[in-house]
């Protein structure tokens, strides 16, 4: 019952990602702009890193602010998405929400990243005892269940933005180090890398000139894909109580509470479940064009 | 290499394979065990008014064994569990750890297997439609409804669907289990997202393969078109299949809180989160356990399938140059 | 051993200041208004001057083995309740409290029962006598209740279930309410003496039970509705749990079980087997387990015939409907109050400023319209209108809404404007009710609006909660009462419990009301004097008073959904066991729909 989606296969995953190295960037380019859904997604991205970043400056009030005296009230006139139970400009917290997802997806992504690239690699390009060892990792943190362990951190550490972040990071970096391992296994028996390495290159040095340019398309990928994965697995541990504190917006926290009101004030739920929707739509349709564009046997 | 060797080495890469994973199971037993002995609490009952005396929590610490040092417990612990002893759950002590499992898992596979059925079926119609359509409306349509689906949580779907089916039409009892009707709403509600999944993976996996070299090779030499379809494509398409959704397997087969909580489904959903606020170590240990063993299996199945589908990969992990 | 010479619980015998006291009526005259019910927390009524069961008040008019005119018949006697599953784990009160469902204790009789108007009558006792001091009380059961294994209820099994509860290796969950009270249950819970020490024998026969206390107990009757007594002959055949499977079970109640389906459904059916006095036309009571949000499409789709707690939406929904308004029923519950608390040993909150700046600053009736609705009254104390020594208006004042004096206080304090104040996580308790999420999420805006403090919500799951209660800085908690006494509530605030407020004099006002022999007016003065000093010394800001809401399908009627003598209809706590009336002021109408499961 992970929370996040992985793929399996330690053996196989040469077959996910694996192409011939390119540096032709703006034909990648001009097959992503061909892709209506991918600028689709573009553009909603786009919309959604503003309105979300910008909501400091852009939003009515302070996410803080609540009149409680005005709450309950349906969308239109001075609140243009109605207030929730408490008061709040709706509008204005979901755009925070927008905000705290966006910010949770990067950051977690982010974290996921550090560990997981570094780890890939190591594993990928080094062999041996070492990546028998971050394989053995992968398996075990793979086979616990992600939401247990979730809950654990968060009964230990206590809840809060940061250790979202923290808790979400650590249980997604599997799929990228083991995208990071396959690419490596491939790309180092190229015959560009035991040149370099006749030439004296250290590993290191063969890493980050030779292999991570050529196998950063997938994981860019990858990335793009993780990041609206990331956003759901806050959303649900917000939902079961135990992600981002109040006040701080979430959008899933904000699908939670509205349960109960759901039947009458139709628009807690709403909301926030579009700008979710919004965000993964974004995400997805920008993930599969780039994944479609960087295939340089489409045509 | 002949059929018999062939099968010789995968005989003994199943071996090897099924080795790691008890390795793997000792590993997660550890880890799941300290991590609940970092918890603060016990499976006492929570004491509203703070008042539960020293000698008697450690007489409640005693009578559960909990008074013991870690490794201690911990070997006591697996003793049992090798003899398929997993003691009892605090949460219900009228029953073992095995019995619950035992009533309470076959209800989510009731609601699981028919949910894989349905979404991996309907998914892969759904995803061949969209990959033979490419770029038109038909496409379109698809890939939303399925973004779509993979982007509205489960537990809003289960609410609109009682609402609708069982408030207002009056069609269907809003939950409960025991009779036939029982199954429809919540296995609709819970194949939305893996459809989706399908139908997307499926999709793009026939376009990438449409594209490839396999079945360029294959036009070329002439061969019908239906034909290449089924067997290349269809071979080749089975693998980011194989890769992603597979292992969406056991996701679906150890059930959903929210649904089995929305329709009232006395399912094994509910005791990932219950058995970790109650602090039933018993019980988290051997769901721990299951899952382990769930994912370890399906990961094995998932590279034998992978060599007979792709015969470019083989046994091993060694690349193909 | 010879009778001590006795308070006669005969009224008209009674030296006067002792009867003002046997004659409490629990009044709650001004329960759902703002109003104070001090002088109405005691009324003489002449409760107690019956001992022959006929004449109890508050009796079911139906009559033995008939039915009224318009009840349906004993096939369509069923009642079908929900209750969340995640803590259906025993049947029985004395094996443990916190974890039952919401229909159970129907297997045995209490030796005091509670009617719909709060008073204390004969349940499984036919009398009872305190001595002079009221250190030693004796309880006289009725003869001829057979449990349904054949066995005769005598007073060894109240003794064995009293030795059970004070048993350190049972660990019962409830056994803070007979530490300190009945004698040698500290020790023995402790495990420094023999259960068989404990402060609870048989007297001079099988049908007396004897209770021994540590200090005067004028109330212990009361708290004896908790009595109900687990069958000693299977507690030593089956141990403890016997009652969770139908094959083990014992009852002497009108119910047995016939079912219990974990995770589904417990099936209550009656016990043939019964001799007891009470009442019961529902033949059978089904038990469906549900979570709490699943509760109201239950009630719509006519699954359940009774539900409690219903989300603020829901509430709307019945309200709006002429019909469904007419199955809506508010009580007063255990007079639960929701509050928040602080830390007053360390800083900021041992401040008094600080803590009364925050007093100032909660905006009851703003909540009070636009969150709590019917489901709640505002707090301006601990103890709520209608519980024995309420004031809320005598101390309406001291906590109230005024951000000006607020802020003036606060920057007394040294925080002028929130300024240097530091960052603040107000700890939530998990599985609080949307009314508890919204009251909180607002209070944490209006430290925000008034104060200029951020406060953050961490919600903790319960255990952890408990567990390190008084480390908590800044919290959000509640308590509502065990039984009708003031001991109990204020008792919560004592030093050493579960909050670190320590106040002296606190301490000995509640100590001499509680051991008090006096009238019934001295005794609340002594409480209200108490409870002065708690809400003035702000270690805690009352928010409500939970006033539950009960949706009940109109077929079923009875007396129990009455107005009682306060004018208040619901089906009154302690809800359907056989401690409260409710089992047999309530029956099926004739009109009913069949075939109902």
């Amino acid at each position: 019952m992970a929370i996040t989606t992985t793929s399996s296969l330690p053996n196989a995953e040469a077959r996910l990602g694996v192409q011939e190295p390119r540096s032709a960037m703006h034909y990648a380019l001009r097959r992503f702009r061909r892709q209506r859904l991918a600028m689709v997604g573009l553009v909603i991205v786009t919309f959604l890193l503003i309105l979300g970043f910008g909501a400091p400056l852009l939003a009515p009030t302070d996410y803080r602010e609540a009149s409680l005296m005005d709450a309950n009230r349906f969308p239109g006139g001075e609140f243009p998405l109605g207030t929730d139970t408490i008061g709040h400009d709706f509008l204005t917290r979901v755009m925070f929400g927008i905000r705290t997802s966006l910010m949770v997806g990067f950051a977690a992504v982010a974290v996921a990243c550090l560990v997981g690239i570094p780890l890939g690699m190591a594993a990928g390009l080094r062999g041996g005892w070492t990546d028998f060892a971050v394989m053995r990792i992968i398996e075990i943190m793979t086979a616990f269940p992600g939401l247990l362990f979730a809950i654990f951190l968060v009964t230990v550490i206590g809840s809060g933005i940061g250790n979202i972040i923290f808790v979400i990071g650590v249980t997604s970096w599997l799929t990228l180090a083991r995208l990071m391992r396959a690419q490596l296994l491939t790309l180092r028996e190229q015959d560009y890398v035991s040149a370099a390495r006749s030439m004296g290159a250290t590993d290191l040095n063969i890493a980050v000139r030779h292999l991570l340019p050529n196998a950063v398309a997938p994981v860019i990928v990858a990335i793009t894909l993780a990041i609206p994965t990331a956003i759901f697995a806050e959303a649900g541990l917000s939902y079961l109580g135990i992600g981002i504190n109040e006040p701080t917006p979430s959008l899933g926290k904000m699908v939670s509470d509205s349960a109960p009101y759901i039947r009458i004030y139709w628009h807690l739920g709403l909301f926030p479940t579009l700008a979710i929707a919004l965000i993964m739509l974004g995400f997805s349709f920008v993930g599969d064009g780039l994944r479609d564009a960087l295939d340089p046997r489409q045509n | 290499m002949g059929t018999s060797g062939k099968g010789l080495a995968m005989g003994q890469y199943i071996v090897s394979r099924l080795l790691g994973l008890v390795f793997v199971l000792f590993v997660v037993s550890v880890v799941a065990f300290l991590l609940m002995h970092a918890v603060p609490g016990g499976p006492f009952a929570p004491d509203e008014r703070g008042r539960m005396p020293e000698a008697t929590r450690m007489a409640q610490m005693e009578k559960y064994g909990l008074d013991q040092p870690l490794h201690i417990q911990y070997v006591k612990y697996m003793w049992n569990a090798l003899q398929l002893d997993f003691g009892v759950p605090f949460q219900s002590p009228t029953e073992t750890v095995t019995s619950l499992i035992a009533r309470a898992w076959p209800v989510t596979l009731k609601i699981g297997i028919p949910t894989i059925i349905l979404s991996y079926t309907l998914g892969t119609i759904l995803g061949v439609v969209a990959a033979m359509r490419q770029n038109s409306w038909v496409d379109y349509v698809v890939s939303f409804m399925a973004t779509l689906g993979l982007v509205v949580p489960n537990f809003v779907v289960a609410l609109w669907l009682i609402l609708f089916f069982s408030v207002y039409l009056g069609w269907l009892e809003p939950g409960g289990w025991g009779k036939p009707q029982h199954y429809i709403m919540p296995i609709v509600a819970y194949s939305l997202t893996p459809m989706a999944l399908v139908a997307r993976y499926t999709r793009s996996a026939i376009l990438e393969v449409l594209r490839s070299d396999h079945v360029r090779t294959a036009r070329a030499k002439g061969l019908a078109e239906k034909k290449v379809m089924l067997w290349h494509v269809g071979r080749n398409a089975m693998i980011p299949f194989v890769t992603i959704l597979l292992p969406e397997i056991p996701n679906i087969l150890t059930g959903s809180i929210f649904i089995e909580a929305a329709f009232r489904i006395p399912g094994l959903g509910r005791f990932f989160v219950t058995s970790t606020q109650t602090r039933d170590y018993p019980m988290i240990l051997a769901l721990v356990l299951l899952i382990a063993v769930l994912w370890g299996v399906t990961y094995i199945i998932t590279d034998i399938l992978y060599t007979i589908l792709d015969p470019r990969i083989r046994l091993g992990g060694r690349s193909n140059s | 051993m010879t009778r001590q010479p006795a308070l006669k619980r005969h009224i008209d015998t009674m030296p006067p200041r002792d009867a003002a006291f046997f004659r409490q009526q629990f009044s709650r005259r001004d329960a759902l208004r703002a109003g104070s019910a001090v002088g109405a927390g005691f009324a003489a009524a002449g409760v107690f001057g019956a001992l022959a069961p006929t004449a109890v008040v508050g009796r079911s008019s139906l009559q033995d083995g008939g039915l009224p005119e318009d009840a349906a018949p004993p096939e369509n006697q069923v009642l079908r309740v929900a209750s969340d599953p995640t803590i259906a784990r025993v049947l029985d009160f004395y094996e443990q409290v916190y974890e039952r469902p919401g229909l159970a204790d129907i297997f045995s009789m209490p030796l005091v029962r509670l009617t719909k108007n709060f008073e204390i009558v004969p349940g499984a006792a036919s009398e009872w006598s305190g001595n002079d001091d009221g250190t030693v009380w004796t309880f006289t059961l009725k003869q001829g209740l057979m449990w349904s294994d054949g066995n005769e209820v005598t007073a060894n099994d109240y003794v064995r279930t009293f030795q059970y509860a004070a048993d350190p290796e049972h660990a019962w969950d409830f056994a803070w309410f007979w530490s300190g009270n009945i004698l040698n249950f500290t020790e023995a819970f402790a495990g420094d003496v023999p259960v068989e020490e404990i402060g609870v024998r048989m007297g001079a026969n099988d049908y007396e039970v004897v209770f021994e206390t540590v200090a005067p107990a004028p109330y212990l009757p009361a708290k004896l509705l908790y009595s109900q007594p687990l069958s000693a002959a299977a507690l030593d055949e089956y141990g403890p749990l016997y009652n969770t499977n139908p094959d083990t079970h014992v009852s002497s109640g009108p119910f047995k079980l016939e079912e219990w389906v974990r995770d589904q459904q417990i099936v209550y059916t009656r016990n043939e087997a019964y001799t007891g006095d009470m009442d019961v036309a529902l033949q059978r009571i089904i038990v469906k387990m549900a979570s709490p949000a699943t509760l109201f499409t239950l009630y719509e789709a006519d699954q359940i015939d009774y539900m409690e707690g219903p989300a603020p939406a829901e509430l709307q929904i019945m309200e709006a409907d002429p019909d469904l308004a007419a199955q809506l029923y508010q009580g007063v519950g255990d007079f639960a109050c929701l509050y928040f608390f602080f830390d007053v040993t360390t800083a900021p909150f041992d401040d008094i400023l600080v803590r009364q700046a925050f007093s100032h600053v909660i905006d009851r009736d703003a909540m009070q319209q636009q969150i709590w609705g019917r489901q709640a009254v505002a707090a301006p104390s601990f103890l709520a209108p209608g519980f024995p020594a309420s004031d809320t208006e005598g101390l309406g004042d001291v906590q109230a809404f005024d951000p000006e004096l607020g802020r003036e206080l606060l920057a007394e304090a040294g925080y002028p404007d929130g300024e240097g104040f530091p960052d603040l996580t107000l700890t939530f308790r998990g599985g609080g009710t949307p009314l508890e999420e919204a009251t909180v999420q607002a209070y944490v805006a209006m430290l925000n609006e008034h104060l200029s403090i951020n406060a953050d919500i961490q919600t903790m799951d319960r255990q952890s909660f408990y567990d390190d209660m008084s480390s908590i800085l800044f919290g959000w908690v509640s308590y509502g009462m065990d039984f009708f006494d003031p001991s109990n509530m204020l008792g919560v605030w004592q030093s050493g419990g579960r909050h670190p407020w320590s106040n002296e004099e606190f301490d000995a006002l509640v100590e001499e009301g509680s051991t008090s022999l006096a009238e019934a007016d001295e005794r609340i003065a002594i409480f209200q004097n108490a409870e002065r000093i708690l809400v003035e010394d702000v270690p805690a800001v009352w928010a409500y008073f939970v006033t539950p809401i009960q949706f009940v399908k109109p077929y079923l009627i009875g007396p129990a959904l009455e107005p009682d003598n306060n004018d208040i209809a619901a089906v009154h706590w302690p809800g359907f066991a056989t401690t409260g009336h409710a089992l047999e002021e309530l029956y099926v109408s004739a009109d009913a729909p069949t075939g109902r499961e």
